[in-house]
Order: C-alpha cells, then sequence, then structure tokens
C-alpha cells in the first residue's frame, strides 16, 4: 500500500474534513490565536481534531500515505491557522518517534522541542537541566524529548505541568515555554528508546518531519500571495490599480514563482525517500520564505504595516516557520564538507 | 579566527563618538555634535534601552498609550528643541549630530528615536517653504513647550485612505486619490478630509496638513497649512494597531470643515514650485533621517545577537566559539557600518546642495542666535520673522539653490532610505537566524527590532516607490546631461 509515491486521494479527503473542521471552529481557532495558553481551549480543540483524525496520523496510517495526508491538512490549515498547524506537527512527530519504537502516547496535545536542530538535543550532566522553548508545553500534559544523559541517546516521554507560555514572534498557536525539571521528573520519565541507533532512527524522523514544516510554510505563502494579488487587483496608484504597473506585476511573478515551488516540495518530500534536490529545495524555500511573505506585505505598503490586515500576522509567522526542526543556516552546516546531510 | 576561542564575556559598552562616526570628527562643529552625541547616547542609555520592552508591551496593549515620564525626560534633555536654529530660540544642534543622535536612539529602539524624530518631517516640510513666519511659529511653540516642560509634537498629514506614497510626489498628484481640500472663505480656509498614518498624530500639538485648492488637485492646487490640534473640526480617529514602531502612535486624523486663517497657511513662493522643489527638499533630508534610523537599528540588531548568541549553544559549545558564527556576526556589524556611510553620504549631499544648503547661508547663528534666543526676547523675533521683508530675504536664500543640487540630494535620500531600511531587516532576519530559537522569544527583544525595522521599508514612500523617485531624479537626468 505505501509505496513510494503516496495515495493522494486519503490526502485529499482528510483535508476536506480539515477544511470543513476549520469552518465550524473557527471562533475557538481565533480565540485561541489570541489567548495561546489558554488550556481548555486548547483541550477542545485537540479533542476535536482527534475526533477528526489528525493528531495520529503517523500512528494509523504510516509511510508515505499519512506523510501526504499529515502534509496536505497542515498545507490547508496553515493557510487560515499556522500556529495550530504548527501545534498539530509536533503532536504527530512525537507520535511518529513513539510508534517508531512501538509505543503510544497518551492523548492531548504533546511538548516537543520543535524548533531544536538535531545537534541542539540537550545533554544532561547535572541534576537541573531547563529545556528552552518547547513547543506546545503550556497547553500539554506530557512532553517527549531527545536527549543524551551521559553521552547516551534517549528519547523520553516524561508528565509536564502546566508552564508558563512565552511570547514569541509568530506562530502564537503553537505556544512555547520553557520546561524546569529540578525535581528529575524528565530523568525518571519513560524511556521510549535508547542507544545510537535509536538516535539514528529519531534524527531520520525529524528530517522526515521536514515534509510537514514545509506544507506549513507553503500554506502560509500561499495565503499571503492570494492576498497580495486581491489587493493588487483594487489599490489604485498613478490613475490604474496597482496590479496593471509593471513593477508590481514582477513582484508578483517574483512571489508566484516561489509559490509555486513551496507548493511542489512539500508533496515531493512526501515519497518514501525523498529526492536530495527536494531536501535542499525545501531548505532553501525555508530560508526564504520569510523574504517572499515581506514582499507580499510590501505590495500592501502601510496597510499591510496593521495587525488588522493578515499579512502583518502571515509575515511573523513565516519568520517564525523558518526555524521549524531546525534554523536552514545549522542544517546547512550539517551538511558537512561531504556536501550531502551528514546524518542522514 | 581559529574555530574554539572563547569569546570574552562582560556587558556590552557603548561605541564612542570617534569609533561610530569617524567621519564627523573632522567636520564643522565637530565638538558641538559631540557634545550633542554623548548626550543623546547618555539619555538613551539611561531612559530607552532598558525600557523599550516595556513601552512596547504598554503601548501594544494600548495605542493611545503616552510614555509620560520619558517624554519629561526628553523635555529636560532639550531633544524637542534641539532642531531649532539658536536664532528661532532652539538648540541649535548641527543636522549631522541630530542624525547621528537618532541613529543613537534608533540603536535602543527606533520607534523612540521616531517618536521624537518625526515631528522633523514637520520642521522639514516648514523649511522648504522658506516661510519665516511658519518657521517661528513652529519654533516657538514647541521651544516654549520644551522649557515649560510640556512636550510639543508636530505631525505631517499627507497621506489619505486613497492616496500614500503618490501623495508625496508631485508626478502623481493628479492621478492619486486625494480628498482633503482646502476652499478659501473670508480670512482664510475651510479644510475637509480625512489623513491617515499619521505619525505622533495623536499627540501633535499642531498638524502640518497637505491639502489641495481645487479638486483636480495639480501640483500649483498644493498648499502647507498649520493647523492646531484643538482646532475646531479636528478629530483624532484612532491609532492603528501596528505591526512594529508601537510607541510612535500612528493615528488616521479627521479635518471636518476646519477653519484656518490665512496666516496659517506656509507661504512658499508659486505653489506648483513647493509641490516640485519643496516636497524633493524634503524627501531629501528625510530619506537621509530614515536612512539614520535604520544604521541604529542594523546597529543595535548585532549588538543584541553578541549578547544573546554569547548566551547560545550549538553542537554543544557556546556558539561564538565556532568560527561561521563569528563571521557571521562581523557580517552583521559590517553591514551597519555601511548603512552609517550611506545616510552620511546622503545628509553631505542635502547640506551641499539640498535644503540644507541655503539653509546654512541664513544669518550668522551664533550673533543672531545669542541675540534671539533668551525667551523674552520671543515677541521682537515674532516680529522681525513675520515681516515682508524676512520672506523677501528668505525666498533670495532660497532661489540660491540650484537644481541639480536639489535632485542630486533627493537622489542620495533614495538611496540612503532603500538601501539602509534593506540592510536593517536583513541585519535583524539574519541576527535571529544566528541566535535560532532563543531571538524568536519577545524578552530578547530582536524579534521586535526586526518588526519595528520593516516599518522602514514602508514609510517615507514604500522603498519601490523610492526606486522610482531615483529613476527621475538620477538615471534621467543623466541621460539629459549626456
Amino acid at each position: 500500500v505505501n509505496a513510494a509515491a503516496p495515495d493522494w486521494t486519503l490526502a485529499e479527503a482528510l483535508v476536506a474534513a480539515v477544511q470543513a473542521w476549520q469552518r465550524r471552529h473557527a471562533d475557538d481557532c481565533a480565540r485561541f490565536e489570541a489567548n495561546p495558553g489558554h488550556r481548555d481551549t486548547a483541550a477542545r480543540i485537540a479533542e476535536s481534531l482527534a475526533a477528526v483524525g489528525l493528531l495520529d496520523i503517523a500512528a494509523t496510517t504510516p509511510g508515505p500515505d499519512g506523510q501526504a495526508m499529515l502534509a496536505a491538512s497542515l498545507h490547508a490549515m496553515a493557510a487560515q491557522a499556522a500556529g495550530l498547524a504548527a501545534l498539530v506537527l509536533a503532536r504527530n512527530l512525537a507520535v511518529a518517534l513513539a510508534a517508531e519504537f512501538g509505543r503510544e502516547l497518551p492523548a492531548g496535545w504533546t511538548a516537543l522541542p520543535l524548533y531544536d536542530d538535531p545537534d541542539d538535543w540537550p545533554r544532561i550532566a547535572g541534576d537541573t537541566t531547563v529545556w528552552r522553548g518547547i513547543a506546545g508545553l503550556p497547553v500539554a500534559d506530557h512532553a517527549l524529548l531527545p536527549l543524551s544523559i551521559d553521552d547516551d541517546f534517549r528519547l523520553v516521554l516524561a508528565p509536564v505541568d502546566a508552564a508558563a507560555h512565552v511570547p514569541t514572534l509568530g506562530l502564537a498557536a503553537c505556544p512555547l515555554a520553557d520546561l524546569t525539571d529540578t525535581a528529575g521528573a524528565v530523568r525518571r520519565g519513560t524511556v521510549l528508546a535508547q542507544g545510537a541507533a535509536a538516535e539514528q532512527a529519531v534524527r531520520r524522523l525529524w528530517q522526515r518531519a521536514e515534509a510537514g514544516a514545509a506544507a506549513i510554510r507553503s500554506g502560509i505563502l500561499d495565503a499571503a500571495a492570494a492576498a497580495a494579488v486581491a489587493h493588487a487587483a483594487v489599490r489604485r496608484q498613478g490613475g490604474r490599480i496597482i496590479a496593471e504597473h509593471t513593477l508590481i506585476q514582477r513582484m508578483l511573478g517574483d512571489i508566484e514563482r516561489e509559490r509555486v515551488l513551496a507548493a511542489a516540495v512539500w508533496r515531493r518530500l512526501c515519497c518514501a525517500a525523498p529526492p536530495a534536490d527536494a531536501v535542499a529545495e525545501a531548505e532553501r524555500g525555508a530560508a526564504r520564505l520569510p523574504a517572499v511573505v515581506s514582499n507580499c506585505l510590501q505590495i500592501f505598503g502601510g496597510s499591510g504595516y496593521t495587525e488588522d490586515v493578515r499579512l502583518a500576522r502571515d509575515w511573523r509567522d513565516a519568520t517564525q516557520a523558518a526555524l521549524l526542526l531546525g534554523h536552514p543556516m545549522h542544517r546547512t552546516l550539517a551538511r558537512g564538507p561531504e556536501g550531502s546531510i551528514s546524518h542522514a | 579566527v581559529a574555530e574554539g576561542l572563547p569569546l570574552p564575556t562582560g556587558p556590552l559598552r557603548n561605541s564612542t563618538f570617534a569609533e561610530r562616526f569617524p567621519a564627523m570628527l573632522r567636520a564643522p562643529g565637530a565638538g558641538a555634535a559631540q557634545r550633542w552625541v554623548d548626550h543623546v547616547q547618555a539619555f538613551s542609555t539611561r531612559h530607552v534601552a532598558g525600557q523599550a520592552l516595556a513601552l512596547e508591551q504598554a503601548a501594544a496593549a494600548d495605542p493611545d498609550y503616552v510614555p509620560q515620564d520619558l517624554l519629561g525626560a526628553a523635555c529636560r534633555a532639550g531633544l524637542f528643541s534641539a532642531p531649532f536654529p539658536a536664532w528661532l530660540g532652539g538648540g541649535g544642534v548641527p543636522f549631522a549630530a541630530l542624525l547621528a543622535g537618532h541613529e543613537i536612539l534608533a540603536t535602543d529602539c527606533v520607534g523612540v528615536a521616531n517618536l521624537f524624530g518625526v515631528s522633523g518631517l514637520a520642521i522639514g516640510c516648514v523649511m522648504a517653504t522658506f516661510d519665516p513666519r511658519a518657521l517661528e511659529r513652529i519654533a516657538s511653540l514647541v521651544c516654549a513647550g520644551e522649557r515649560r516642560g510640556e512636550p510639543v509634537f508636530l505631525s505631517t498629514c499627507v497621506t489619505e485612505p486613497g492616496a500614500g506614497s503618490d501623495a508625496e510626489d508631485a508626478d502623481e498628484f493628479e492621478h492619486a486619490q486625494l480628498r482633503t481640500l482646502a476652499q478659501p472663505v473670508a480670512g482664510g480656509w475651510r479644510l475637509s478630509g480625512t489623513k491617515i498614518f499619521i505619525s505622533n498624530g495623536s499627540l501633535a500639538a499642531l498638524h502640518v496638513v497637505a491639502a489641495f485648492t481645487d479638486p483636480r488637485h495639480r501640483p500649483e492646487d498644493f498648499r502647507l497649512f498649520l493647523v492646531p490640534a484643538d482646532a475646531p473640526g479636528v478629530r483624532i480617529v484612532r491609532n492603528e494597531h501596528k505591526l512594529g514602531q508601537k510607541i510612535c502612535p500612528a493615528g488616521v486624523v479627521e479635518f471636518e470643515d476646519v477653519f484656518v486663517p490665512t496666516a496659517s497657511l506656509c507661504r512658499g513662493g508659486e505653489p506648483a514650485e513647493f509641490a516640485w522643489n519643496g516636497l524633493a527638499n524634503v524627501l531629501g533630508l528625510t530619506r537621509a533621517g530614515v536612512g539614520a534610523f535604520a544604521a541604529g537599528v542594523a546597529e543595535g540588531a548585532w549588538l543584541s545577537a553578541l549578547e544573546l548568541g554569547s548566551r547560545v549553544t550549538w553542537r554543544g559549545r557556546p556558539l561564538y566559539e565556532w568560527q561561521w558564527a563569528r563571521v557571521e556576526l562581523a557580517e552583521l556589524a559590517r553591514l551597519a557600518q555601511v548603512a552609517r556611510s550611506v545616510w552620511q553620504d546622503a545628509l553631505a549631499a542635502v547640506l551641499t546642495g539640498g535644503l540644507l544648503a541655503p539653509v546654512d547661508r541664513l544669518p550668522d547663528p551664533p550673533l543672531v542666535g545669542r541675540l534671539l534666543r533668551p525667551a523674552p526676547m520671543a515677541a521682537l523675533r515674532r516680529r522681525v520673522l513675520g515681516s515682508d521683508a524676512a520672506y523677501t530675504l528668505f525666498r533670495r536664500i532660497a532661489a540660491q539653490q540650484t537644481a541639480a543640487g536639489r535632485e542630486s540630494a533627493c537622489g542620495y535620500g533614495d538611496v540612503a532610505k532603500v538601501s539602509a531600511s534593506d540592510i536593517a531587516v536583513e541585519v535583524c532576519s539574519r541576527a535571529i537566524a544566528l541566535c535560532g530559537k532563543e531571538a524568536l522569544r519577545r524578552e530578547a527583544g530582536l524579534e521586535k527590532r526586526l518588526r519595528d525595522a520593516r516599518l522602514l521599508q514602508i514609510y517615507e514612500g514604500t522603498n519601490q516607490v523610492n526606486m522610482l523617485d531615483y529613476v527621475k531624479r538620477r538615471l534621467l537626468r543623466q541621460v539629459a546631461a549626456a
């Protein structure tokens, strides 16, 4: 069933369900975006998304089909609520990691260091450890943490207490918090996997999650580009709508080229073995995304700079989304002297 | 630089005047410039650096927030009166030092720099009319307020709901969707229209309002009026929820059948002359000022990256022990230095051929200043500068400016604004990339710098509009010259 290329009909069916979910839960999504530390709203959203089947795709549909279902859903979701899409990505990556080792996660949101490059996973030496910027921590009851204790890799599932939300630039509905483990709860947590082979497996799945991250970026760009085109069609300057100015046409053309590339790359990453050029293109696209969405904002001029227009949020989200799963600059370094991802 | 070298630790120090502005050391008035820059640095360190995030938070919670303590301190520091020459009762700070001071403030918070700097746009507009009566009026308002400890802001009301960058370009006036009209009535004018994105609009005591006397809004219909904020019919509709620079409010100002007496019209020679030449003069100066803001943001961003990155590890080692990270940080500092050079070039063009070239030929400031600066001389100053003779003298001074100097200065302003603002955004973005997720946190301050910097690519004309202007000021003139 899970051949090299995914079956996109399954993905399309789930996308339709996700879009219907977004229409039904638009108010909850807006409330959560405005107050991302609100656990009741978060729990309500998690429960309803689980009913759609969006929180544990890796467990129910492993392989490329599941990759495609998740990525396509995140793409659709990101156009409206990119932060929530990132929170769903964190949950599904955690589910995939647990499933890799034959384990299941508790229901609800899972806190995960979603912005960490694998080279930055913590190495524990002392008794007290602080994990900074864990995605989903303010709304989760448990965290999944890849870490090393005395240079021995472990994937640990630990119960966590509610932690204060740390405001960041964008993706507000994927709230970050710091995990302070003074009581050694993480050390005493459930070890799902251990050792060098487990680390390689976790790194591989971390990289595979790039399909979802690229889909979120593509969704943000789709929405921003559509807004820019719509604005250019009505805004007048120099006696004409600005879409008739060749300077604006060039800007929109540049945006469209990047949008098409971004839309293609996450689909290619859903294959069983993503081609190296797709991986490289995703990396390049992530680095370029903030500037491209910034160009969409520029089409709006001053009105794009107010939070009343979605472009301001799109730009903030895009800038933060570029750092999902570790920053492109760090991933460039991870290619190493051989010119290929060193931990692939 | 080898891998593995530790970075020195400790608090960051401020750069000295000589380190930061070496080109100004040998310029005339270097001593006064250094005194002003050091003064602003001390002000910024004490009142801005540690408060920037809290100020932004307060303004985010309430767009109408007014930082009273900061404004009081700014009055005591003479930030409001600084741009006015001594003979107008002001601080007489050299323009190069003023812009350097803006850069210093922007290093800590460009929103604060804009809060104090954007009155300069209104001052520039009035200066560009070469109307001594109008200039004296705004100077006495600001300087007397500052002496009383009351901050007096000036706003510039140009952009409208349907007209942004094109509202600043005489070539585009007739096509622009400009609606603000001034209709002549007995004893003055009746002004009606709505202006948007007006920086400090809600704080201003006086609005400098651009309006047209004919709905065809041709360049010859263009006028500038001085309108007190408390004039009947003037209303602040709201302040915008901006993405950044939140401490400097941008509001919607409505003028509904506002009576403006004849004396409140800025006389700038032939109206069309001001539309073509005056605006070019203003943009040359103010776009250099945006360049200074941007250089400050870039400087602040690399310093933030230095500070934040010293607490960040990568692959288990401090970030700046890695060669690639050190060189990236050096790149950011390099770009900030480039931005500084660009605005200083633009200011040099403004001083030699732009708006400030004829201003430099005004009566000798030290002597006249000592005579006219004291507050009791205000009445005499008003009488002298309101006279026809003064107006005639100022027109003669204005006439000494050449078209080539004006166009060149405006072109340099375009380049300064575009280059430095792009650099500011790039440095902030790369600083965030360098420091990773730590830089995304609001408490780190870098994401605020990026949000703040983004506005620099928009105000004073979008960067695209600036480049279209540069086509006119530089490229097409080059062909004509050949």
